[in-house]
């Protein structure tokens, strides 16, 4: 009756199982993976940190794709970046394309051309004066018989005030682009064409930038086809004069942010799927050595596959997209959920049910998730979206497996299941347990060292980079830096950042700032400065400058009396009338009048919209002594409301934030499993044996990591924090009292294999090109391993094991 | 005229080689074995290190009614060095180092840009400074080069092989007379010319 009803009660619960598997694995495939860096990046940060975050996320600088093509002869390599920037043109999945092709300056030219008269801060009523306008021509004249006047004459009938010499001036500015070939962007020593791509998509939406990366890539090797026909025909035809390798050769590089997440997610994909076929295969040729089971293999890989897919579809339904380093993350779930099984089958011997065994290990066994989902729990307080994902993951995984263990394997496993004893291991394992203890002069002394040596370190020990996060591998931040060098994108360091709640006014507070900062330029404490007024100004401004222009009747009267005496042809200024005429009735500019033009992106970079409101941004160049500035900006009436931003000390400040965060996060992880094991065992003694061979475990992890060359970052204290999850289980069954020496053999095995396992997992992450998972895989790898081991060493009386090991 | 300071040893040389050439026949085998061309020339103006000269110029403008004049000086140095000094009307450099194009005006004001960014202003500035320079890939790579007359009076005619440099300069002529220039006439698209004389500095 009792068994029949249990046996019921059983099924029901194996039905429950299904149900549940069905459910999660349709929330799965429903899912969205992102390998967004941002995930990584805080909630809520102070305003300033807000603007970069919103850089960072969809920025127009996440937007950018640097690319670079080289590997053939200089000839050819501009011959293709003109073919390739002519296929991606037009391209709806492509803003902008600029090489240094005056097709794409020349939308940028007709604006400032036609709209000179709105934009020149040069216009004022006194330069259209006749006394103004003799100043002008009598410039122009001179311009006219220096070298630079073939190249400058053609403007001159329509704008003799030159205007547009104003503007291309602040345009340009000084530095002047990169270096060029034909025409068209070369790096400094000539060996790469460089083209700067604009993607339409912003840089988190990693789908249209694979999209826009392939149309890229493909753009190129149709470039790259035509261009080699076309230089095999001219060989051909010049008698193959052996210009060097034709464009056949040539190579695509690109680089940028949409690059690295499309990159880091193709990455984090190969390296998780890597790692779980890795890490399966071989917890399962381990498990298989130990049960001689397949059924028992299968089944005991039941509580973690359950628990995987039951952490992404709790982390999509919180979350509303799964981050791809949580899925990577499942494989490190393997290493600790197939624990549940192995101390289940491990422990029952032949002649029990796996049910006495289950009501045996239980209390132990809940302790130890109980402790782990504690530690992980706090990860959910985390600011960073991924980690708060990693620890929903982790909680959900983990109790999902530990139910599975408990109530839905006992009804699958065949009757009179039980496992054999592991004799050579088991003979082994006693051996080394029994000389265990021995270890604890040593241990001692090297948890002191270890400590001796942290101390030593002290904060160097620790990353300060916001850097040391990016999943971007080392040598592709390094083509990275290399393709903005020859670029000479500015290496933008300070911003001045200003807010309003429109556009209008925000433009109007940068036109505000231009007084303090000019006069800053024209001290020297500043290089130069660029605003987006600059581009757009506000409307304020554009009025009064229309209004600067005299009336068509008193220009022409202004200009025959200015022109009186001087060469110029009668009537040769007529267009110049005709265009003011027209520029006094425009209407003003906005936003919209810049659409198709590349000052378009430059303008929504630096007019962003935030929060409640809109806010300018005025990259600053050359800034020597960013205190001087600061003081001299603070005590200026004009730069009221003014932000100072260092972007590169903001963003490392935002990260040594977020360290502390975590660091307290761990701490409090840390005590609350101290706390709660000190509530379960109920006694001191029991307590420090629990929890001091997962401390010494952590000191030396830490100390090692650190010695062979790691700098410690936010993933490595999250792997300490697994540490100690998976390690308490160890010392808790450690520690337990076991009734028979048998028993005590097989919790040995136990959590020898649970160990193996873990280490397994973990292990196969740590040759992850990831950060994130190299960081926790290598702690997590390290640290079990020495949980286990010191557990054996400072583990309680070891009776059994001392008793035996004489004979082993 | 930009003439050569090289070694008096080469100008005795050279001297020696016009008089035997003069008392040979005009057909002389000789010129038939190696005939003179722009390798030639170019190979002469590549033995100059530094040269330095006056020069007068004569603008037609459609713009204006009258002409513009100017003069100054011209000074070259190996291997991409080149400046033009306007003295008269008013003072005013233009020097070209490397890739960097510096425009000084006589109120100190200077204007500078990257000569590779811009094609017409690239194909202007290499016509002269790689004829100084002796540089036949840079020339040919910018022109079309059509060379007449004989060491002691050659005549080069420039047409820019860019549509773009094109749009802006029709033609480039370049008159001398062994390693040295006498004469830069520029034939603008637009029908404006400019016309530069240039004398050796007086000694």
């Amino acid at each position: 009756m009792t068994v029949a009803a249990r046996g019921k009660a059983g099924w029901w619960a194996v039905a429950l199982w299904l149900a549940g598997l069905a459910v999660c694995a349709l929330l799965v495939a429903r899912a969205t993976v992102t390998a967004d860096i941002s995930a990584f990046l805080p909630r809520s940060p102070s305003a300033a940190q807000q603007v970069l975050v919103d850089q960072l996320r969809d920025g127009v600088v996440s937007r950018l794709v640097l690319v670079g093509l080289e590997g053939a002869a200089p000839d050819s390599l501009t011959r293709l970046s003109r073919a390739t920037a002519a296929r991606l043109r037009g391209d709806p999945l492509i803003a902008a394309v600029e090489n240094g092709e005056r097709t794409g300056r020349g939308a940028d030219a007709a604006y400032l051309w036609t709209n000179r008269y709105l934009l020149s801060p040069a216009v004022t009523p006194e330069r259209f004066t006749a006394e103004g306008l003799r100043r002008a021509l009598e410039e122009d004249l001179r311009l006219l018989q220096s070298p630079a006047g073939m190249f400058l004459k053609q403007a001159l009938p329509n704008d003799p005030t030159a205007e547009i010499l104003t503007l291309t001036d602040r345009v340009l500015g000084e530095a002047g682009g990169p270096a060029s070939r034909d025409g068209v962007w070369v790096s400094a020593d000539g060996a790469r064409a460089l083209l700067l791509v604009q993607t339409a998509a912003p840089g988190f939406d990693i789908d249209a930038q694979q999209r826009a990366l392939a149309l890229i890539r493909a753009a190129f090797e149709e470039a790259r086809a035509a261009t080699a026909s076309a230089d095999a025909s001219t060989n051909a035809a010049d008698g193959a004069a052996g210009a060097g390798a034709g464009a056949g050769t040539a190579r695509l590089v690109m680089t940028g942010p949409g690059v690295f997440s499309v990159q880091t997610r193709d990455r984090i994909e190969a390296d998780a799927t890597r790692s779980s076929i890795l890490a399966t295969a071989l917890v399962a040729g381990m498990l298989l050595l130990v049960y001689r089971s397949l059924g028992a293999l299968a089944l005991s890989l039941l509580p973690t596959i359950s628990g995987a897919l039951a952490g992404v579809a709790a982390v999509s339904l919180g979350f509303g997209t799964v981050h791809g380093v949580t899925l990577g993350f499942g494989v490190t779930l393997l290493g600790e959920t197939v624990d549940y099984a192995v101390y289940l089958f491990t422990q029952t011997l032949p002649g029990q049910t796996a049910r006495d065994t289950l009501r045996r290990i239980w209390p132990t066994l809940l302790l130890g998730v109980a402790t782990s989902i504690v530690g992980f729990a706090t990860l959910l307080f985390s600011s960073f979206s991924g980690l708060a994902q990693l620890g929903l993951f982790s909680i959900t995984g983990l109790a999902v497996a530990l139910a599975v263990t408990r109530w839905v394997l006992p009804v699958l496993l065949p009757d009179g299941f039980a496992t054999q004893r592991p004799a050579r291991l088991a003979a082994l394992l006693n051996a080394l347990t029994g000389a265990a203890p021995r270890l604890r002069i040593p241990l001692a002394l090297a948890t002191l060292l270890s400590l001796g040596w942290l101390v030593h370190l002290g904060p160097t020990a620790w990353s300060g980079e916001l850097s040391s996060l990016s999943p971007v591998a080392e040598a592709d931040q390094r083509l990275d830096e290399a393709l903005r060098r020859d670029l000479g994108a500015p290496d933008v360091s300070h911003l001045l950042v200003i807010a309003a709640p429109t556009p209008d006014g925000a433009l109007a507070a940068a036109e505000r700032l231009a007084t303090p900062l000019d006069a800053l330029v024209r001290q020297g404490v500043l290089g130069g400065y660029d605003s987006p007024a600059v581009h757009l100004p506000s409307l304020a401004t554009q009025r009064a400058r229309q209004a600067a222009l005299p009336e068509p009747d008193r220009l022409r009267d202004a200009l025959a009396q200015a022109s009186q005496g001087l060469p110029f042809r009668p009537d040769v200024f007529a267009p110049f009338l005709a265009d003011v005429a027209a520029a006094r009735t425009m209407p003003p500019l906005t936003r919209a009048s810049l659409e198709g033009t590349g000052l378009k992106l430059k303008l929504d970079s630096l007019l962003v919209r935030g929060g409640a409101g809109w806010t300018a941004m005025l990259p600053l160049r050359g800034v020597a002594d960013p205190p001087a500035l600061a003081a001299r900006l603070a005590g200026d009436p004009s730069a009221r409301g003014a932000v100072l931003l260092n972007l590169k000390e903001e963003s490392d400040r935002l990260y040594r934030s977020y360290r502390q965060e975590a660091l307290t996060l761990a701490l409090l992880g840390g005590l609350a499993i101290t706390a709660l094991l000190a509530a379960a065992l109920r006694s001191p003694r029991s307590l420090v044996a629990a929890v001091l061979p997962l401390a010494a475990a952590v000191v030396i992890t830490v100390a090692l990591l650190t010695a062979l060359g790691q700098a410690l970052s936010i993933f490595h204290l999250v792997g300490l924090l697994l540490v100690v999850g998976v390690g308490s289980n160890y010392s808790l069954l450690f520690e337990r009292p076991e009734p028979s020496p048998p028993l005590r053999e097989r919790t040995v095995v136990s959590v020898v294999v649970a160990n193996l396992c873990a280490v397994i997992g973990f292990g196969t992450l740590a040759f992850s090109g990831i950060p994130v998972l190299h960081g926790i895989g290598m702690t997590v790898a390290i640290g079990a391993f020495l949980s286990l081991a010191f557990a054996a060493v400072l583990g309680g009386p070891a009776p059994v094991g001392a008793g035996r090991s004489g004979h082993g | 005229m930009i003439s050569g300071n090289s070694p008096a040893r080469r100008r005795i040389a050279a001297a020696v080689a016009a008089l035997l050439a003069a008392a040979l026949p005009p057909a002389g085998a000789g010129a038939a074995d190696r005939p003179w061309g722009l390798t030639e020339l170019f190979a002469a103006f590549a033995q100059v290190q530094a040269s330095s000269a006056r020069f007068t110029e004569t603008r037609t403008v459609s713009l204006l009614d009258t002409p513009l004049e100017s003069s100054g000086t011209l000074t070259y140095r190996r291997p991409d060095r080149l400046e033009k000094t306007t003295l008269q009307p008013q003072q005013e450099s233009l020097r070209v180092e490397g890739d960097r194009l510096t425009l000084t005006r006589a109120d100190g004001a200077s204007r500078s840009l990257s000569v590779s960014s811009m094609p017409e202003i690239q194909t202007y500035v290499e016509s002269i400074r790689a004829t100084l320079r002796g540089d036949v890939p840079t020339m040919m790579r910018f022109y079309d080069v059509a060379l007449e007359g004989t060491p002691e009076g050659w005549l080069m005619r420039l047409t820019p092989r860019a549509a773009e440099a094109r749009a802006m300069v029709g033609r480039i002529e370049i008159a001398g007379r062994k390693a040295g220039i006498g004469r830069i006439d520029v034939h603008q698209a637009d029908g404006d010319r400019s016309s530069m004389t240039i004398l050796p500095d007086p000694p």
